[in-house]
């Protein structure tokens, strides 16, 4: 299966075609997506804020980050949800559109990085002192998420 | 929404200057939305977090007070910051807001819930210092934490469906 004939069966799935032939799902569904990134990156902004020593400094990182991990997730696994039902009801014209391809990209990159910051660093005996590595991987984490959801949105406008 | 006496103000913000020139730009309307959109992490985001907080929905080891007075400061930059992009937003595109159900639904969530976090840091928060390390707080924290859950996700939901009209 090619690329191509993947994003053409996506389309033609029960989801995409549900989608395709109403017009409330997908608003509504696009609305509910903008709702959970908020919840996603709110949460995860206090942990990088925290990282960085904006926030919350009096208080143990471990503890910031054990308290905000599991809306950051909730709000993850939603995004993600959400997105994927998004994708599956136009996925061909996604494909073409010059906004989708640099979004996926910043947002694997993005991901990456905060999962390395979250899985390796923040787990790390140094829990309690970020390191110059932590932060620099919590401001460019940060500065990915920003532009990801920027070009996310200029998805509709190009 | 119907025509009323307000109507005329909103059509004149729309044929001004200023107004044509940011809705016809290409590059910074656009933009400028998307800007917008991303605000709501720094702004909504970091209130939802004190929101959970205060229903008790977890966070529970760190002191209401911890969060709120660091969280706080963020949080005003975050909504001021919406507040400037969304004026503009709202300057180049009256007409369209005037007409949609969504701009008006948003707008009445925002204020309440602007007015729900005022009220709660004047009479509710003061009183911190009581139950500041409780996992369940007084019903009253709990209710303005939920008032403010629900009333910063109809901004947002509706904000979203704005661009829809």
């Amino acid at each position: 299966m090619t690329l191509q004939e993947f994003y053409i069966w996506c389309e033609k799935t029960p989801i995409g075609v549900a989608l395709q032939t109403n017009t409330y799902p997908f608003p509504v569904i696009e609305a509910v997506h903008l709702l959970t990134i908020t919840l996603m990156l709110g949460t995860l902004f206090v942990i990088n804020f925290r990282v960085l020593g904006f926030v919350l400094k009096d208080r143990p990182l471990s503890e910031v980050v054990a308290g905000i991990t599991p809306w950051m997730r909730t709000g993850y696994v939603l995004t993600l949800i959400t997105g994927i039902v998004l994708f599956m009801s136009e996925s061909l014209k996604l494909s073409a559109n010059a906004a989708w391809l640099p979004k996926m990209g910043m947002l694997v990159g993005a991901m990456v990085f905060q999962f390395v910051l979250s899985a390796f660093i923040l787990k790390g005996s140094q829990l309690e002192k970020p390191t110059g590595l932590a932060k620099t991987l919590a401001v460019v984490s940060t500065l990915l998420w920003i532009v990801t959801g920027m070009a996310a949105r200029w998805i509709a406008f190009v | 929404m119907p025509h009323t006496f307000i109507t005329p103000y909103f059509q004149w913000l729309q044929d001004t200057g200023i107004s044509t020139y940011i809705r016809e730009d290409a590059f910074w309307y656009p933009f400028i939305i998307a800007l917008h959109v991303m605000g709501n992490a720094t702004g909504v985001g970091l209130i939802l977090a004190l929101d959970f907080r205060l229903l008790g929905w977890g966070m529970t080891k760190t002191p209401v007070s911890a969060l709120f007075n660091q969280l706080r400061p963020w949080a005003i930059v975050g909504i001021s910051y919406q507040m400037i992009t969304g004026l503009i937003l709202f300057v180049g595109e009256p007409m369209k807001c005037y007409d949609s159900r969504s701009y008006w639904i948003k707008m009445i969530a925002m204020f309440l819930a602007l007015g729900n976090a005022f009220l709660f840091d004047k009479t509710i928060y003061p009183g911190v210092s009581k139950w500041d390390t409780l996992a369940k707080l007084p019903g009253r924290a709990r209710f303005a934490g939920g008032s403010s859950l629900v009333l910063w996700a109809v901004v947002i939901y509706f904000g979203r469906w704005l661009a829809y009209s």
